[in-house]
């Protein structure tokens, strides 16, 4: 797991505040936060997350990553806020797509 | 009677302490929490050192030191039962049980039972005769002694007969005495007959030991008992305390004994038991008798069956016959069937022959597994406590009893791997390791056996049953509690956050967190009263985190358009309440929603949770499959990963799903509906549907005929479908786009891919077979939509499904349909259900071939005004699919249920946004039956009357054996018996082996009554508190203290005046034998210093009672003439006398590092003063020796003289003479004093005459003071008329310090009053003089700072000689308030400074009708040292009984002295009417003030002696203020509260709806304030009426106002009408003020203003 790039960071964070809509987490936001135990996202908010991070940053292996994820031992089917960032540097387009 | 041979007996009461246990609380949530208590032995018990060895090489001792001990747990509370605590001995067992036993049948709720009840019942209690800590001592006394001695004498031949005498006295010295405290020991049946003596029990009281077996004996025997009516009750139970050596020993002989140290039933690895400690009683009746009287029933017991093994093997190996026997008496004579117990509480004590007999009994009594499938859960509470022999049946019993009262399989420890050579797999038997809810469909009742078999072949089995109409006790907290506050606006709701959270904060002891919720909830406005009202919720797990986030929500509120918060950590607030307007629909989840364990921690605490289940399980028990349903939703516990897939796999099996998720839904659905959680609509998802269906009223399966018709039919008809292969299969695909975005996907994939749900934006669910499905994902991924492939594999809400909705129709045709009472709606259509019965069936049936249209349906119910969504089920997907459709427009949606969360934890969040969202919620059924108390949140407000709680004394109960062990000092006694003397030293480290000074006294001094080494069970933890006991049965003012029956508090103080003759007389013995040894060397000791307790070359220590009767001294050196203090000056000189008494001679030069930590103060106790001198190796100046000396005040604590820091310590300067005296000081001092010598002592200073050194004042200057000062005489310093010489003049020492307080009192405005606490040298010059001699004294006197003062003083001769000097002499300085300065000056003048002022504001109004009512006010503010004030005021003001009860209100110093104020403000009014009156003048310690039963103060003392009719007072305090009134009779009541911001909803919460009207018609202005004045209106009626604090708002109802004449109208109701018929019905006034900050309320209870008290 790499440190994470700042932008992509600052960019999931802020796309994370816009699909939260009203819900708070008033906790400090690192690394390590989960998405489901610690900020009380639901599942589907990730997918609602993955369709954003799309929308900005071009086609991304989405899919199967869930899908992977879904394998995993109940208690381990959460994603961090760093492994989703991670997944995102680590799967970036050549070519980012800007905008649409 | 004929005994009913298999009447059931309930299980009414119970109470046990088990290792980790102090409770059944605690045990039981242990046991749900999976708690191991086993440890090593605690300090308490034994020591492993002496006893433990991991070899076993020493065949006397334990290879295995771990157990289950109680520990710190063993503690006893003599004052609660009314015994005094010094006969709290001996063994421990009988006190526990004792306790234990009462604890019981206070859980009966039997605390009082009547005479005739008492008089026929029994207690039978299982116990062994194990060594224990009595006989004990009689073995070691009797014969390990002698037998010492004899190996002793043989070894050593050259021993004297003296020193084996002095062996033989020291080893005795060192054992408990042969007492009345080992009797217990000796007798075992002590331990019942104590039981029945305290509580007055007459039926039969006895002991029964049947090794392991012996509580279930007990019980047996008390069930005979009961059925014969020979008793009505019975205490039945075992005990085991204190775990014996030798048992562990035998026990380790046997190889019984783990040498892991660990305990493991029914494990693989198992390798031997543990042993250990508890008790255990429960409350018996015959049930029908405990049906009549209402007793909760925790369960019922129907039979005990009992068996020897007969002609075994060997005397101590198990026999399954035997047990078989036991089992099988047990199941014939209660006609109960094997095949209906449910949970088996095994014996099991992990030996490896014990647990393969007992499992081999089982089988053979409960058959063979059936169809693979076991019943019936099995485990030990062994794995946690360890077997405690003759307490384990008990613990079992209890265990079970709570898991059938609360349908709950508890778990059982250590089993990783079950052993393979039990064959638990061919036994209906399963190992439950987890804690799961007991669901259970079957026609009988849940069922336990508990198993109990004994070393010696003595078997035992009970078969417990479930009580229907048991409601829960003992349940476990919450892990979280809810609490609501409202207000008008955020502002308001975060000044109200702010406010509890600092209240809550402030608060000691710090409240219970589910007390504050419920505190909260009962202020929780009802519908109908909320209009404008905001709501803050908070999720809370403790009452720190509580008061975390009410901060963070009142941050939040404070931010400015905060409409909403919604916080994860669980902190909610709406604005605008979405509720209020829109409609709440609740969602049904479908299959899917379903997982493992779901909802299983709610079942505890909601039935209705637990019922839902049980119900499917009934139906399906009435069915021909292999299963028990819920054992699929609660899977039993496995022991392999492949057990918990394949558990996990087939709960989404179709047909196992569908149903779990019915049932989960309808647990949901009736948990909401028990808290009257509203709602407008239902909908369901998928098979959701008939959930809501059902639950909206259209589906009316409503009893176990339909429901079980309606499971049967979608069991059968699934299972019909799948074995004709018609259940379609399909891959599954939920892809993240929009509908049309789906479809076209589809289309361009072609095959037979279908839309089966549009769950929300974000999710559209594709269905087809897996060629198409394929095709699909490749387009997926190339257009980089994200998709996930469900877990599902039929082609479900496609026209695939067409057969099998057919055959589903034919199911419905079968069941009553109608129309839906609440609104519901279908996701086929996206709209309403229809009315019509055929067409409500043809829909339940057709929405398996139709898409699920949720987005649609959520659209519809949105436009139709629904804005608040709970999801009702497990999981909580919906929610989200809810969020997406709905996203960006005002709405809630929120579940009841999540996996991530407990089910409390979540069902708090959900009430939290309903609540917020102003949706109906009743919370009080949250709070039902789980003992939370309303309490007084706004802090601060205690009324007279019931400030302190009683004192408790926890005597701990040793559990460590009487150890035959010489301390170094007796070895050294012994070792010098024969050639030399001794000279005894009873402290400290100083070596007093005798010196050979020639005085062989051959005796030692009397043994003190403590013994050297701690008695078996002795009280020596008895605190100091102890001896302070004799008084608690005084009724005293402002105290209510439980009448105390029976021998207490006398002989408490008897025994204690005993100890204490004892005390003198050893020390008067040890003081002749101390003072021959000094004699020859130092003469004399100073008399003042007492009794020599310990001397030799180094170490002087005394002892003496300071007694104001005697030490007359103390006369004239009183604070404010009242509280006498020993001047620090004393102290030096009797340091100085200890100083020369060590070195038997010369003369003392001086001082160094003086420090007075704290006062030597002198009140009601006699204290006593301990003098320790102790010679320091390093010389002092001029070849001084230097002997540090201090001075300890040994209050209460003579057990621990060297405890603590001294109050005086100072070092001595001794040498053979005088060094010369130095040039004097230059002090500057030309100005003429103001100070005569008449005024020095009269105006400035509190010295009596023997203290007034100081003869006047020869000048004064800025930084400098001259005084003529004179030898006083010391003749009448004591008493006795001993005359005291000093070879150091506290006098003339004291005088030179007075010279200071002179100085500033001419000098200084403020910080006049100056307290000397340090010096750093005295040096002295000369011997004392004798008395008359002239001296002067001169000062330089500087500031250091505000508080501090430092002075250098000479003393001289009338030659001008220095006589002495001190350097560095520091006072503190510090100031009274003003209204309290009269503390200081003195109270024996004929009319000492009132402390009080007259405050005639608040009885203007009853003076205008002619009454003549006293009424004082006081600040009750001391500042700095206010401890100490409070004692000097505490001593001018109350009797000695007043103060002892103002020493045990145990309160902040505030809340005292406002106590303290409150008695002195009522003295003075009395004094002033008394002297109005009667023409008396009286003191205030003349009259006391004591409490009547209610509370209510009574006058009394020599003050009012004779009077007629005794005047009446009333008082109150409040936030620093104290107020009184005094009147000649009549009903008198005050109440006193500051205008302040009151919490939200404390009008509602004090005052009845018709209140509430009489203070709305007032204008808005005025209506807080008068909602102040009504309330302590109401509390000052109440305290006039005498009933103390009002128990309920009712009986005082506010019926007018009337601000013009400030006065506000009661009446009497409820409980007070009836106790006061003269007044009930009639309108009561009360006089309101408002001063300044303050509401005063004073009444004389008048009809209507009318005059009538002439009663």
């Amino acid at each position: 797991m790499t440190n994470g790039d700042p932008q992509i960071q600052a960019d999931v964070l802020e796309m994370v505040h816009e699909l939260a809509e009203d819900w708070e987490y008033d906790g400090e936001i690192t690394a390590e936060t989960r998405f489901l135990q610690d900020m009380g996202l639901e599942s589907l908010d990730l997918v609602v997350l993955g369709t954003m991070i799309q929308h900005r940053y071009g086609k991304l292996p989405f899919s199967e990553w869930l899908a992977e994820i879904g394998e995993r031992p109940v208690e381990e089917r959460d994603v961090s806020i760093g492994e989703l960032v991670d997944f995102v540097a680590s799967h970036l387009p050549s070519v980012a797509v800007e905008g649409s | 009677m004929t005994p009913v041979r298999d009447e059931p007996v309930a299980i009414v009461g119970m109470a046990c302490m088990y290792p980790g246990a102090p409770d059944v609380d605690a045990y039981w949530r242990n046991i749900l929490n999976k708690v191991d208590a086993v440890s090593d032995p605690p300090e308490s018990a034994w020591d492993p050192a002496a006893y433990h060895d991991p070899t076993f090489a020493d065949e006397d001792k334990t290879y295995c030191k771990h157990g289950g001990y109680l520990g710190d747990l063993a503690t006893f509370d003599p004052l609660e039962h009314n015994i005094p605590p010094v006969s709290v001995g001996g063994e421990p067992d009988q006190w526990l049980a004792l306790k234990l036993a009462k604890d019981a049948l206070v859980d009966a709720g039997m605390a009082d039972l009547p005479p005739e009840i008492r008089e026929r019942t029994g207690v039978i209690l299982g116990k062994g005769t194990y060594l224990n800590g009595g006989n004990a001592i009689a073995i070691q006394r009797g014969l390990v002694i002698q037998q010492t001695l004899d190996v002793v004498a043989r070894l050593h031949p050259d021993y004297s007969d003296e020193q084996l005498e002095q062996l033989r006295t020291e080893m005795k010295a060192a054992l408990p005495p042969m007492g009345p405290e080992i009797v217990p020991g000796l007798i075992p049946n002590i331990i019942v007959g104590r039981i029945a003596n305290r509580l007055d029990l007459m039926g039969p009281s006895y002991t029964v030991d049947a090794a392991c077996a012996s509580s279930l004996l007990a019980v047996q025997q008390s069930m005979r008992h009961l059925r014969d009516r020979e008793c009505d009750v019975v205490l039945a139970g075992g005990s085991q305390v204190w775990i014996p050596i030798p048992v562990l020993n035998v026990f380790c002989q046997l190889g019984a004994l783990s040498r892991k140290g660990q305990i493991r039933p029914f494990d693989a690895d198992a390798d031997g038991t543990l042993l250990g400690e508890g008790i255990g009683l429960v409350v018996l009746k015959r049930l029908e008798d405990a049906e009549r009287d209402g007793n909760r029933i925790y369960a019922t017991i129907r039979g005990v069956g009992v068996s020897s093994d007969g002609r075994g093997t060997t005397v101590m190996a198990p026999r399954v016959e035997g047990e078989i026997t036991a089992l099988r008496r047990a199941y014939e004579a209660t006609g109960v069937d094997p095949e209906t117990i449910g949970l088996i509480e095994a014996h099991a004590t992990a030996t490896d022959v014990g647990d393969a007999t007992e499992m081999a009994a089982l089988a053979s009594v409960f058959g063979e597994r059936v169809d693979d499938r076991p019943s019936c859960a099995i485990g030990t509470v062994k794995s946690m406590i360890s077997h405690t022999i003759p307490a384990s049946g008990v613990a079992g019993l209890i265990k079970c009893a709570l898991a059938l009262h609360h349908r709950m399989l508890p778990p059982t420890l250590n089993v990783d791997r079950p052993n393979p050579k039990l064959g638990i797999e061919r036994t209906p038997f399963y190992l439950n390791t987890e804690t799961r809810p007991w669901i259970h469909g079957g026609a009988e009742p849940r069922r336990a056996g508990i198993n109990s078999f004994g070393f010696g072949g003595i078997n035992a089995h009970a078969i417990l049953e479930e009580h229907p109409t048991s409601s829960p006790a003992h349940l476990p907290p919450f892990d979280s509690e809810l609490c609501v506050l409202e207000g008008g606006s955020a502002e308001a709701l975060a000044d109200a956050a702010e406010a509890l959270a600092q209240r809550l904060a402030a608060r000691d002891p710090e409240p219970a967190l589910i007390d504050v919720a419920r505190t909260l909830a009962a202020r929780v406005s009802a519908p109908g009263e909320r209009d404008g009202v905001m709501r803050l919720a908070v999720v809370a797990e403790t009452l720190p985190d509580l008061i975390v986030k009410l901060g963070k929500a009142a941050e939040r509120l404070r931010k400015p358009n905060t409409k909403r918060i919604k916080g994860v950590a669980g902190i909610y607030f709406a604005s605008e309440p979405l509720g209020r307007e829109g409609k709440v629909v609740l969602l049904f989840p479908g299959e899917g929603a379903q997982y493992p364990n779901m909802l299983a921690d709610l079942c505890p605490y909601f039935p209705e949770v637990r019922a839902a289940f049980d119900g499917f399980d009934r139906v399906y028990g009435d069915q021909p499959r292999p299963t028990v349903f819920s054992d699929w939703i609660f899977p039993r516990p496995s022991f392999s990963e492949d057990e918990r897939r394949a558990a996990e796999a087939r709960l989404m099996d179709m047909d196992v799903a569908v149903a779990a998720v019915l049932a989960g839904n309808q647990a949901v659905h009736g948990l909401l509906r028990r808290l009257g959680v509203r709602y407008d609509a239902c909908v369901g998802h998928s098979s959701g549907e008939y959930s809501a269906a059902h639950a909206a009223g259209a589906l009316r399966v409503n009893d176990d005929v339909q429901r079980g018709r309606f499971s049967d039919g979608l069991y059968r008809t699934y299972k019909e479908a799948a074995d004709r292969d018609r259940l379609p299969r399909a891959t599954l695909l939920a892809i993240a786009a929009e509908r049309d975005q789906v479809e076209a996907v589809a289309a361009e994939a072609g095959g037979d891919l279908m839309v089966g749900m549009d769950n929300c934006p974000h999710q559209v669910v594709l269905m087809g077979d897996p060629e198409a499905a394929e095709r699909a994902r490749a387009i997926l991924d190339r257009d980089g939509l994200i998709y996930e492939q469900l877990p599902y594999d039929r082609a479900v809400h496609t026209p695939r499904f067409a057969a099998f909705s057919e055959a589903l129709r034919d199911v419905f045709t079968g069941l009553e349909v109608g129309p839906a009472e609440t609104p519901l709606y279908t996701c086929t259509t996206g709209d309403r259900y229809p009315e019509d019965a055929d067409a409500i069936r043809d829909l339940l049936a057709e929405h398996w071939t139709q898409p699920v249209e949720f987005r649609t349906t959520i659209e519809r119910l949105y436009d139709e005004g629904a804005r608040v969504f709970v999801e009702c089920g497990p999981r909580g997907n919906l929610t989200a699919f809810v969020d997406d459709i709905l996203r960006g427009r005002p709405s809630v949606a929120v579940p009841a249920n999540v996996q991530r969360r407990t089910g409390i934890t979540q069902l708090h969040h959900l009430l939290a946004q309903l609540l917020v969202h102003d949706v109906e919620v009743d919370l009080d059924a949250l709070h039902a039956e789980r003992g939370g108390t309303v309490i007084d949140l706004d802090g601060g407000r205690d009324g007279d009357g019931n400030e302190a709680a009683p004192r408790r004394l926890h005597v701990e109960l040793s559990q460590r054996w009487p150890m035959l062990r010489l301390s170094p000092e007796a070895v050294q006694r012994v070792r010098g018996a024969s050639p030399g003397p001794s000279r005894p030293v009873t402290n400290g480290s100083a070596n007093g082996v005798g010196n050979g000074n020639g005085i062989n006294n051959g005796h030692r001094p009397p043994e003190p009554e403590r013994p050297a080494a701690p008695a078996p069970a002795a009280a020596v933890a008895v605190a100091p508190t102890a001896t302070a006991a004799a008084p608690l049965r005084e009724l005293l003012a402002g105290e209510v203290v439980e009448a105390a029956a029976g021998p207490s508090a006398d002989e408490v103080e008897l025994a204690m005046q005993a100890h204490l003759a004892t005390m003198e007389r050893f020390l008067a013995a040890q003081t002749e034998v101390m003072q021959a040894y000094l004699a020859p060397a130092a003469g004399q000791l100073h008399a003042m210093l007492g009794s020599v307790v310990a001397a030799n070359d180094m170490e002087l220590v005394t002892l003496r009672r300071l007694d104001p009767a005697e030490d007359r001294y103390l006369d004239d050196h009183r604070l404010g003439d009242a509280l006498a203090v020993m001047p620090l000056t004393m102290s030096l000189s009797l340091g100085a006398e200890a100083a020369v008494a060590l070195l038997g001679g010369g003369v003392v030069t001086g001082l160094r590092d003086v420090r007075a930590h704290r006062w030597i103060a002198v009140e009601d106790e006699v204290p006593t003063l301990q003098v320790r001198a102790h010679r320091l190796e390093d010389e002092g100046p001029d070849g001084a020796t230097q002997v540090r000396v201090e001075l300890r005040l040994l209050t209460g604590r003579e057990d621990e003289p060297d405890a603590g820091s001294p109050e005086v310590e100072a070092t001595v300067l001794v040498a053979d003479s005088y060094p010369p005296a130095p040039a004097p000081l230059p002090v500057d001092a030309p100005d003429a004093s103001t100070l005569t010598p008449d005024s020095l002592y009269r105006d400035v200073m509190f010295h009596g005459p023997r203290w007034q050194g100081v003869a006047g004042i020869d000048g004064t200057g800025p930084a400098g003071i001259r005084a003529a000062l004179g030898v006083l005489p010391v003749h009448d310093f004591l008493a006795s008329g001993e005359l005291p010489s000093f070879v150091l003049d506290p006098i003339v020492l004291d005088a030179a310090g007075q010279l200071v307080g002179f100085w500033t009192a001419e000098h200084l405005d403020r910080g006049r009053i100056v307290f000397p606490f340090r010096l750093e040298a005295l040096d002295v010059y000369g011997p004392p003089l004798a008395p008359g001699t002239p001296l002067s004294g001169a000062a330089v006197i500087g500031l250091r700072g505000d508080q501090l003062m430092s002075s250098d003083i000479d003393v001289l001769d009338d030659h001008g000689h220095v006589w002495m000097r001190l350097t560095g002499w520091e006072d503190k300085r510090f100031d009274l308030p003003d209204a309290l300065e009269a503390l200081v000056k003195s109270s024996r003048t004929p009319h000492p400074a009132p402390l009080s002022t007259p405050w005639p504001g608040p009885v203007a109004a009853l003076a205008a009708t002619g009454r003549e009512v006293e009424c004082r006010r006081i600040l009750a503010d001391l500042g700095a040292d206010a401890a100490l004030w409070r004692r000097v005021w505490a001593q001018r003001v109350l009797t000695p009984r007043e103060r002892e009860v103002l020493e045990r209100f145990r309160a902040p110093e505030g809340r005292r002295i406002e106590w303290l104020a409150a008695r002195t403000a009522a003295k003075e009014a009395l004094q002033l009417l008394l002297r109005r009156e009667h023409g008396r003048d009286v003191a205030l310690t003349d009259l006391e003030l004591l409490a009547d039963e209610q509370g209510r103060p009574v006058v009394a003392g020599a003050g009012v002696a004779g009077l007629p009719t005794l005047p009446v007072v009333s008082m109150a305090h409040a936030g620093g203020l104290a107020v009184a009134l005094a009147a000649p009779g009549g009903d008198l009541g005050v109440d006193l509260e500051p205008v302040r911001r009151r919490a939200e909803g404390f009008a509602d919460a004090a005052f009845q709806a018709s209140e509430l009207t009489v203070i709305g018609q007032l204008p808005q202005e005025l209506r807080d304030e008068w909602t102040l004045r009504c309330f302590c209106a109401k509390e000052a009626l109440a305290k006039a009426l005498g009933t103390g604090l009002l128990r309920s708002p009712r009986d005082l109802a506010i019926t007018a106002l009337d601000p013009a004449q400030d006065t506000v109208t009661l009446e009497l109701g409820g409980d007070l009408a009836a106790l006061r018929p003269d007044l009930a019905g009639a309108p009561l006034l009360v006089h309101t003020v408002r001063d300044d900050d303050l509401v005063v309320t004073t009444t004389v209870a008048e009809k209507g203003g009318h005059r009538d008290d002439q009663r």
